[in-house]
């Protein structure tokens, strides 16, 4: 590792010799991310400005070391893993918001920024940052950005790339660009900020970004509706689409994903139920509570079994815990999950879930779904030991299975957990060639050499 | 990652349960051999449990980052995980009052007094204190030294044993002293062996089991023959290791039941009066209005120790206690639950990080304009004093344990 010797001198030169490591215990701690795969980098180096990113990245480049910028670690999809070695670059010294201009609802902040922190001091004045992952307790908001997350808001407010307006960003090469505007509108030249968000970290390094913030709504209530049948359920998510009334949130929950939950939390869920919808409202009093009330008539008329309207923000938080505890207690039905993201047009989410309980039905695997069922996006989660071959490659022959009618029903393969190496063997079932020769042009224009989160989105093509 | 306190400040993979668990794993695999990186790693953890207490695999990291502890210790390498003090205390109550009453003579000859401090607050100047601005003064005379049993008791009435804590009775004897005036109001006998020792957490969390062990059956010996109806502590931390002492003797299953029975009649001393004696409602009968504080409207607010909130399970009696007193206005912090980073020994091994995180708690109790932090842990009345004279607040914010706030109260309110 000549290259390692010589560039850490450097790098220590640059940020100092405490924000570098390169011992192994360290190493070990920043292998992995939620994916639970393991690729050692070679360093790790926690910058503490822009100046010393760019420093780091002209370097690096200089020698051709490889670099993969990581927020939390919390993504889905092994954006944040050094696959093939390198200098990871932790970005959670960059933890200051520096401005919230409520005159023009903008936020300037700093890509090591906790989600869930930044809503909270928004809040507090007022203002409302929507895009809300569920990771949002200890996600960061340039890992949010760099993988474009979601959350189930999305179905009212979108998702991430909605709510950035600008950005400061590293190239690979060390230059420092900034891209879009702090106005409503702006048209000059091409929207730089949109081609990064959701580019996973491989076009650069984010080191600011503005936000645009919305009115905090005056209230948010919400509901739940058991299903006997989980086709019921489905269809009442497309007939609340077509109703014209909008929830901020429809998420859905199975019954395995049910009874995982309660058998961790032991909240007396309805356990026996097909199916269950958390619906959420916002806005003023008066519109949530007649949206409210619209909702579970429909849930109603669509044949839940039980509709309950929480009464408190307690009631409504003890509601959502199930919702959130859903990912980890996975765990419980098997040590290894593969977890699929997939979206589909939200009149086909009928189809999609009759024909994953099929699929569960046919294989034979432990299927768990949830998700953000209002704006069509299906977490299929299936959980094995992979250290099975047998149940592994049928698991995959599954994924593959899945993946194929997602296309043939109009949907994507990824909504909000990105390609990263997860699913880049997959890229040319929804993209054509044209298409990923083109983002690969764009890949070298930003990046020349091919130093930065290498081997990410396109794989070793 | 969203709760442990260490990660809240540092932002390292190396200071939160999914770093350390790997590398424990990493360990456990053969693939890292212990270092004194390692060592430090595993030193930079609070062992609050908050982590375990969220996690929804159950995975008891505290429990694990202690048996890395132990791995350590009885390899002769955990040396980091104590100074002198804590090695001295953890080998029972001789050795622990030679210390201690050394500590008061030094403190005598050699510290000075700040001159804005209530009196308590007394620089040190010996090395292992040298970064703190503050510590109690051991008391000359510890709680132990000084109780008398009543000489009649009323064989009626509820008997509870009472189980000290080196906190309190060398760091805090006022807070001994108001549970057994409390009690005595009550008509309640409180039997106080004085031959109790240390509960031996400080042992157990630099993993010295065996100490911590021979500590335990020293004092389940002392309590398991008396008559009592419970056996009570007014010190979160000492608290939540009687609870859990079963645990302490999974290798020893002779000792295991006995230990588990111990721990069957602990209550904290707050809880038990609360939900056993129902000590809010007869505040609240008596009524009448008490000044405890010189002018206007008294605002105490309440920290929850990560040893009863977390270890017990414990955060509405004392809420329910401080509600019912006269004389208390309680306030709710922003940010309950928050920890205060004292941790025991991490307090002492890693000064700096612990500061950034009472820091942090300490703004809550600033935002709601507190005139009291009240805390029912003699580690987190520690810190707090710290961070009272950090942020400049001597004489204008009070730190105590709820006990000693009630005993006031009712002592006013009965002359």
């Amino acid at each position: 590792m000549d290259t390692l010797t010589s560039i850490i001198p450097k790098i220590e030169a640059i940020v100092g010799r405490q924000h570098v490591t390169t011992a192994e215990e360290d190493l070990l701690c920043y292998a992995y991310d939620a994916t639970n795969r393991q690729h050692r980098p070679d360093a790790v180096v926690f910058p503490g400005n822009t100046g010393e990113v760019s420093a780091i990245m002209r370097a690096a480049n200089e020698c051709r070391f490889f670099v993969v910028p990581r927020g939390a670690g919390t993504g889905m999809s092994g954006g944040a893993l050094a696959i093939q070695g390198g200098l990871i670059m932790v970005m959670t010294r960059f933890d200051r918001i520096l401005s919230i201009d409520r005159d023009n609802l903008v936020a300037d902040v700093e890509p090591g920024v906790i989600t869930g922190h930044f809503q909270e001091v928004v809040e507090r004045q007022g203002l409302f940052y929507p895009p809300d992952p569920s990771s949002a307790a200890y996600s960061t908001l340039g890992g949010n950005v760099a993988e474009c997350a979601g959350g189930p808001r999305a179905v009212k407010y979108g998702v991430t790339r909605d709510y950035v307006l600008g950005l400061e960003v590293v190239l690979p090469t060390g230059e420092v660009i900034t891209t879009g505007t702090r106005t409503a509108k702006g048209v000059v030249g091409y929207d730089l900020t949109r081609l990064i968000v959701g580019s996973e970290g491989t076009l650069g390094v984010i080191t600011k970004m503005a936000l645009r913030l919305l009115p905090l709504p005056r209230v948010a209530r919400t509901l739940r509706a058991v299903f006997v049948q989980i086709g019921d359920a489905a269809k009442t998510v497309s007939e609340i689409v077509r109703s014209g009334v909008i929830p901020r949130s429809v998420e859905y929950m199975d019954q395995a994903a049910i009874r995982c939950v309660d058998d961790h939390l032991h909240i007396g869920l309805p356990v026996d139920a097909g199916a269950m919808l958390l619906i959420e409202v916002d806005g003023s009093p008066s519109a949530a509570d007649a949206a409210l009330q619209a909702l579970a008539a429909i849930c109603e008329k669509g044949g839940a079994r039980q509709v309950q309207i929480a009464g408190s923000e307690q009631e409504a938080a003890d509601l959502w815990r199930a919702r959130h505890a859903i990912s980890p207690a996975l765990f419980r039905l098997g040590p290894d999950k593969i977890n699929e993201d997939i979206v589909v047009p939200r009149s086909r989410i009928p189809e999609m879930v009759a024909w994953i309980d099929d699929l569960r039905k046919r294989t034979g695997l432990t299927m768990v779904t949830f998700g953000h069922a209002g704006d069509g996006n299906i977490h299929v989660n299936i959980m094995l030991d992979k250290g099975d071959k047998q149940a592994l490659n049928k698991a995959e022959a599954a994924v593959e299975a899945l993946f194929r009618h997602t296309i043939a029903l109009g949907g994507t393969l990824s909504g909000e957990h990105g390609v990263g190496i997860t699913k880049a063997s997959y890229l040319a079932m929804e993209l054509g060639g044209a298409e990923r020769a083109l983002m690969k042009r764009i890949k070298a224009a930003f990046d020349p050499n091919g130093i930065l989160n290498p081997g990410k989105i396109f794989g070793d093509l | 990652m969203s709760v442990c306190p260490v990660y809240q400040t540092t932002f390292r993979e190396t200071d939160v349960a999914r770093g350390r668990l790997a590398l424990l794993g990493s360990v456990g695999e053969g693939a890292i051999p212990w270092s004194e990186r390692l060592e430090e790693i595993l030193s930079r953890c609070l062992l609050c449990g908050a982590c375990a207490q969220i996690c929804a695999n159950s995975v008891p990291t505290n429990r694990l980052i202690q048996q890395g502890r132990q791995c350590l210790f009885e390899a002769g390498k955990g040396s980091r995980f104590s100074h002198p003090l804590i090695r001295s205390v953890r080998q029972g109550e001789l050795a622990g009052r030679v210390v201690v009453k050394g500590g008061a003579l030094l403190q005598g000859l050699l510290c000075r007094k700040i001159p804005d401090s209530s009196g308590l607050h007394l620089r040190f100047p010996l090395p292992f204190f040298a970064q703190r601005a503050t510590v109690p003064p051991f008391a000359w005379r510890p709680f132990l030294d000084a109780f008398r049993p009543e000489a009649v008791e009323k064989m009626e009435s509820t008997r509870v044993g009472f189980f000290v804590g080196c906190g309190a009775n060398y760091l805090f004897p006022e807070t001994a002293w108001a549970l057994v005036r409390i009690l005595k109001r009550m008509g309640v006998t409180v039997v106080t062996p004085r031959d109790q020792v240390c509960c031996g957490l400080p042992a157990y969390v630099s993993g010295d089991t065996k100490t911590a062990q021979t500590l335990a059956r020293k004092n389940i010996e002392t309590f398991e023959p008396l008559d009592i109806d419970a056996v009570l502590t007014v010190c979160a931390s000492c608290g939540s290791h009687l609870q859990n002492l079963g645990a302490l003797f999974e290798d020893d299953p002779a000792w295991q039941d006995a230990a588990s029975a111990l721990a069957a009649r602990h209550k904290d001393a707050v809880a038990f009066l609360v939900e056993a004696l129902g000590l809010d409602h007869y505040l609240q009968d008596q009524g009448s209005a008490v000044r405890l504080h010189g002018g206007g409207v008294y605002r105490v607010a309440y920290h929850d120790p990560c040893h009863l909130r977390i270890g017990q399970g414990i955060t509405e009696g004392p809420r329910r206690l401080l509600q019912a007193t006269p004389g208390v206005k309680f306030i709710e912090t922003p940010h309950p639950g928050r920890c205060c980073g004292h941790g025991g020994d991490f307090n002492l091994s890693h000064f700096d990080l612990s500061m950034e995180i009472l820091d942090r708690r300490m703004e809550d109790f600033q935002t709601v304009q507190a005139h009291a932090i009240v805390t029912g842990c003699t580690g987190c009345l520690l810190q707090f004093a710290e961070g009272v004279s950090r942020k400049g607040l001597a004489g204008r914010l009070q730190v105590c344990h709820p006990l000693v706030l009630v005993e006031r109260a009712m002592a006013l309110s009965a002359s």
